[in-house]
């Protein structure tokens, strides 16, 4: 009878604290990589998804640059193109708090129009950032990409 | 006349500024609707998600009949390069540096970039550095809300605003 008035309790916890606990978001990634590798060997990272650590710029042209230096200097031969296709421009990656920032990037690396002979090789069709300074959450996707299958 | 320290002779002739105008007209079109977006700022008819935030440019070049021509708006020839012909299907890259009849660059900077950004120090030495590896003359044109008609050149060392001057030689 014991057994059963633990079990009862478990489970009347299990219901009450498990409905609101916030679930942990699951991401499943393929690679986590650095714009160097992204650079190196794009064909490795072809329609996979990885995580990616760099600086956002979203002024000019959106890429993820290897370090502050080459953001500050717009160094594009040491970044990777960032596909920013959100519907309207407020909820934009580009005008996120995301840009200007080091941040880590959830993504789908996808082949460029001619891989091999294109000027990018592929660009990166971002699901979620986070800004390295405090770990928020500083963009998320909410609509599907029609770039990613 | 200082615009002549830039790119030299080529803007002292009136066809190559006559060129660059008709040019000009096509990259900010392109430009624009790439970006376009309609009333309820959803992307409209011309969006191009990939060509949208991002700088195109095409190349000038002087034929052999010394006549200047464009080449097709791209992404690359912000990147160095130009695609020389292709065969249907994709394109013959060649460094514009390593093209002998290619005489000078336009750029036009996505909407988002205004005039002030022009100003801006890292902004001038994207466009510098362009102009020294192409070792052509690089023209800038705006395409924003106060950028547009706007139009700079480079000759990798200096940045110098031209568009008044284009507009006396038309």
């Amino acid at each position: 009878m014991k057994i059963h008035k633990y079990s009862f309790a478990l489970l009347l916890s299990a219901f009450v604290f498990g409905c609101h606990a916030t679930p942990k978001e699951a991401y499943t990634y393929d690679a986590v990589t650095t714009v160097v590798n992204l650079i190196a060997t794009p064909e490795r990272y072809f329609n996979k998804k990885i995580e990616v650590d760099g600086v956002f710029i979203g002024f000019h042209q959106d890429r993820l640059y290897l370090s502050s230096e080459h953001a500050e200097n717009m160094i594009s031969l040491l970044s990777i193109s960032v596909l920013d296709d959100t519907e309207t421009e407020e909820g934009s990656l580009t005008m996120s708090p995301c840009s200007g920032e080091w941040v880590k990037l959830w993504a789908t690396f996808i082949p460029a129009q001619q891989p091999g002979i294109s000027t990018e090789q592929g660009r990166l069709v971002v699901d979620r950032a986070m800004l390295h300074k405090d770990g928020k959450t500083c963009w998320k996707r909410t609509e599907k990409s029609r770039f990613v299958n | 006349m200082d615009l002549i320290k830039e790119c030299g002779v080529l803007c002292d002739d009136p066809a190559f500024i006559s060129l660059l105008n008709r040019a000009r007209g096509q990259v900010g079109s392109e430009v624009r609707a790439a970006n376009n977006r309609g009333a309820n700022n959803k992307p409209a008819v011309g969006h191009d998600a990939i060509r949208a935030n991002a700088p195109l440019g095409l190349v000038i070049r002087k034929d052999k009949d010394l006549s200047y021509k464009y080449s097709r708006v791209g992404t690359n020839a912000t990147a160095g390069r130009e695609c020389n012909g292709t065969n249907g299907l994709v394109c013959n890259f060649v460094n514009i540096s390593e093209d002998n009849t290619a005489v000078a660059v336009l750029v036009g900077v996505p909407p988002r970039v205004r005039l002030e950004s022009f100003s801006s120090e890292h902004f001038r030495a994207v466009y510098k550095k362009l102009a020294r590896e192409t070792e052509r003359p690089v023209f800038v044109m705006g395409t924003g809300t106060n950028a547009i008609g706007i139009i700079y050149v480079t000759d990798g060392n200096t940045f110098t605003r031209v568009d008044m001057t284009l507009k006396a030689k038309r």
